[in-house]
């Protein structure tokens, strides 16, 4: 395989998953017809012609199967979820309001672990009710991706049960527990954001804010010292927007589960 | 190529132009995405230059509106690469086609007559 095929089975990951599995194959094959034909040609800069007008299609078909995507997600919306993709869902919703509430209601501090902890616990649910939609279109990333999540929360959640707190396991300003707790959950939550842009099972906009949000709001990590420095009224705001739209990410992510059925050509939640 | 009932057919959709060129350019028989694309700028002369994603898009859009099918058929496999895809007109597609055709040639009808006076 030439490098020109390589770089364009690359560059097919612009398309939606559920696209690719089923066109990548014939797509690069056709590719590689087109390059065979341009090098028997002998034009000169036969190649880099043909990769001008490739990036074109690349670029305007891949958006169309996106906006298509789209089209198909919204119209699926007539179809009523199942019970437990409901309420699965509902659990979703639910987290994103925990972490965002503080932000439109002064709650006592108090409050915090069992807050965090419910957060945790709900994100959770939601990430095994997303699960089996996204597996139907990419089981090896939707695994990984879960995976993650699912860790990471849970991890979280049980020292803020444990009441393990900000255990120094070596002695150093980066040796923190909590740090790579928190590290670990804001990572996942983007990666996980990520991994759902690439499957494509729903909608971009939930994933989107999922994966700005968990980027921006790792700056308020307390272990980082950002929103206590010379610039830390702005790092505490960034962080407050990152979590506010961390947040609405799994809020829709939550909504579309509970309110959408699953895309045609995709089980159900509850097959 | 067996012949079409139009009675007991749905009404043939109207579609763009590039999946009409691509009905049209796999025609009676069974072509793969390459013979497509090339029989697409055989028909334009050249005017129209598919790339892969125009002709794998175009090809979901006509197979999830059932005017095209994929066959299971494959050549000998010596004289082809087994991972190619062939695809055939269903007979809506066939409907599809031929309506498409039957407008262009009245449109040419009527527009060659004025047209060849103008050129001479």
């Amino acid at each position: 395989m030439s490098t020109h095929e390589r770089i364009y089975r690359r560059l097919l990951r612009l398309f939606p998953a559920a696209f690719r599995a089923r066109y990548a194959e014939p797509m690069a094959q056709l590719f590689a017809d087109q390059l065979r034909d341009a090098r028997e040609a002998g034009a000169p800069a036969g190649s880099l012609r043909l990769w001008a007008r490739t990036a074109g299609d690349l670029l305007t078909s891949a958006l169309s199967q996106h906006l298509e995507r789209d089209r198909t997600v919204a119209h699926s919306a007539a179809t009523v979820p199942s019970f437990s993709a409901r309420a699965l869902g509902i659990a979703g919703v639910l987290a994103g309001l925990v972490l965002i509430v503080p932000a439109v209601i002064a709650i006592d501090d108090v409050w915090y672990p069992p807050r965090i902890m419910l957060f945790n616990a709900l994100v959770i649910a939601l990430a095994v009710g997303l699960h089996r939609r996204q597996a139907a279109a990419s089981p090896r990333l939707a695994s990984v991706a879960s995976a993650l999540v699912i860790l990471a929360n849970g991890w979280y959640l049980g020292m803020v049960m444990l009441g393990v707190g900000d255990v120094n396991l070596f002695g150093t300003a980066i040796g923190s527990v909590m740090l790579f707790s928190g590290l670990f959950l804001w990572g996942a939550a983007a990666a996980y954001g990520a991994a759902s842009l690439a499957i494509g099972a729903f909608s971009r906009w939930g994933a989107v804010l999922l994966v700005i949000g968990s980027l921006v709001g790792i700056t308020g990590l307390d272990r980082f010292g950002l929103t206590h420095g010379d610039f830390g009224a702005f790092f505490d705001t960034a962080a407050q927007v990152g979590i506010a739209l961390h947040g609405v990410g799994w809020i829709l992510l939550g909504a579309e589960l509970a309110l959408r059925a699953s895309p045609r050509g995709e089980p159900t939640a509850s097959a | 190529m067996d012949t079409i009932d139009t009675t007991t057919q749905p009404p043939a959709p109207s579609l763009a132009r590039v999946p009409m060129y691509v009905l049209l350019a796999i025609g009676p028989g069974e072509r793969h995405g390459y013979a497509i694309m090339a029989e697409v700028a055989r028909m334009t002369d050249g005017a129209v230059r598919l790339g892969p994603g125009a002709v794998y898009t175009t090809i979901k859009r006509l197979l999830d509106d059932g005017l095209i099918e994929e066959t299971d058929d494959r050549p000998d496999p010596d004289l082809d690469d087994q991972r190619r895809r062939y695809y055939r007109l269903t007979a809506l597609g066939q409907a599809a086609a031929s309506a498409h055709v039957r407008q262009l040639e009245a449109v040419v009808s009527a527009a060659r007559p004025w047209v060849l006076r103008a050129d001479a």
